[in-house]
């Protein structure tokens, strides 16, 4: 059955099934797998470079490497995992690139933040969380990339401590450290901003369920 | 440890944080907490932290990438996004071409050969006598009908928001989201027009060097003064 039928009798497939009819040719189903997964690759790009544009780069180049590798994917991982390492390894190759050719630059803290799943906030609470995502944002630069992109895996996309560590090549306990660490510097960086704890963006409901359901949880096991 | 004085392991601190610690472990960690006030404020810091992490949500990017089959003419991926930076060739050479020809209506150039020389006069430097012969011509290009064609000037509602919100709490909910709706839209635009107008400029450099061939010096000269009263609005 090709992608459209799938759409049309209302059917999801599962990344692997969707992965097998890609290999067969059927590009339609590795549209659906793009469609799928591509907000989750743009945000896990966006927040470890912190530039919309290279970000947006990043996220089409994964795909079409995905694609161009699919052959040799022989179901060894999940889709999202592979996935994920793809974008991760094209987000290290540019980050060392612009090493060599620019000195460091800081992360984007002028990109408007998404107005998408924001209708329950008022104009006011947008324009406070707009502010402590800027802040935010250039106390991410301060971070080491292992440690960033740690803490991104981690709160934003919700993966395991083991799925980091299968991620980054790395041991558990690498992990947790980078974790600890960069909370750590985070805290320090958002104190000198001002940020003191919860009450330093006072009228949010921060631990509340709109701010939980912002936090977008990936199964890497789906 | 010792980069935050905390005397509890940080892989079991961690673990607790992200409520990932077996009962056991969350036990002894809460039993240490209770006794510690140092670690009470490492982990209500880290908790705090986390809870701010939330106001980072990344811009609605256009995304809408696509693969198409090697049968199909079109190139392999196709970005939205890319095609709205990337203004058309027809769309540049049309620009190219009304600025010139809203030059040349300006500087109405008069070519005159005779008594061994050649003259080429250029209405452009005779502003007195050409505005008062040639009203309609000027008309085309005055600078604030081409302004006009722009939108508004867009710095201004960058602090908007965030004065409004701030100093006028009393303000309803639809009002600030429209606001905010326009804000966003008026810097996309923003950026828009600034693509289109670089792309603009690129071409019409381009053009300028035919003038260049054939030797049109005054010419080229008082476009290009059209061209930096046109690029610094």
């Amino acid at each position: 059955m090709s992608g459209a039928q799938t759409a049309v009798f209302g059917m999801q497939r599962t990344d692997e099934e969707l992965v097998a009819l890609s290999t067969a040719g059927d590009t339609e189903s590795f549209n659906q797998l793009v469609v799928r997964w591509e907000r989750p690759i743009f945000a896990l790009a966006y927040r470890v470079l912190g530039r919309e544009e290279d970000a947006r780069d990043i996220c089409q180049e994964t795909f079409l490497r995905a694609f161009r590798a699919l052959k040799g994917f022989k179901g060894q991982a999940k889709f999202s995992s592979w996935i994920y390492r793809v974008a991760l390894n094209l987000c290290r190759d540019w980050i060392r690139r612009e090493r060599r050719t620019t000195k460091v630059t800081p992360l984007d803290a002028d990109t408007e933040p998404a107005p998408a799943d924001r209708s329950a906030e008022t104009a006011e609470e947008r324009v406070v969380r707009h502010d402590l995502g800027r802040v935010i944002t250039r106390a991410m630069s301060a971070l080491s990339e292992e440690q960033r992109t740690t803490i991104v895996l981690k709160e934003y996309h919700g993966l395991t401590f083991q799925e980091i560590a299968d991620l980054q090549g790395c041991p558990l306990s690498t992990v947790k450290t980078r974790l600890y660490q960069g909370l750590g510097v985070l805290r320090r960086q958002l104190q000198r901003s001002g940020v003191h704890g919860l009450e330093g963006i006072a009228g949010l409901p921060a631990t509340g369920s709109m701010a939980r359901s912002s936090r977008k949880v990936v199964n890497l096991d789906r | 440890m010792t980069e935050t004085n905390s005397c509890v392991e940080k892989g079991a601190l961690i673990d607790y944080l992200y409520g990932e610690a077996d009962a056991e472990a969350r036990a002894r960690v809460e039993a240490h907490l209770r006794t510690c006030v140092q670690c009470a404020d490492e982990v209500s810091g880290l908790k705090d932290v986390r809870g701010n992490l939330e106001a980072w949500v990344p811009p609605q990017a256009e995304l809408g990438f696509r693969l198409v089959s090697d049968a199909e003419p079109e190139p392999v991926t196709i970005s939205v996004w890319s095609r709205l930076r990337r203004p058309p060739v027809w769309g540049l050479a049309t620009a190219a071409a009304v600025v010139l020809a809203a030059a040349v209506a300006i500087t109405k150039p008069e070519l005159e050969i005779g008594g061994g020389e050649m003259v080429l006069r250029i209405g452009w430097s005779d502003a007195g006598s050409d505005a008062a012969t040639q009203p309609e011509a000027t008309s085309q290009v005055d600078p604030p009908m081409r302004g006009a064609e722009l939108p508004q000037p867009v710095q201004p509602l960058r602090s908007t928001p965030v004065a409004a919100g701030r100093q006028s709490p009393d303000v309803t909910a639809a009002a600030d989201e429209s606001l905010l709706r326009a804000v966003d839209q008026r810097l996309r635009e923003e950026e828009l027009i600034a693509n289109q107008r670089q792309a603009d400029l690129t071409e019409i450099q381009r053009a300028f060097g035919e003038f260049e061939v054939t030797g049109a010096d005054r010419p080229r000269q008082q476009l290009l003064d059209y061209l930096r009263r046109v690029s610094a609005r």
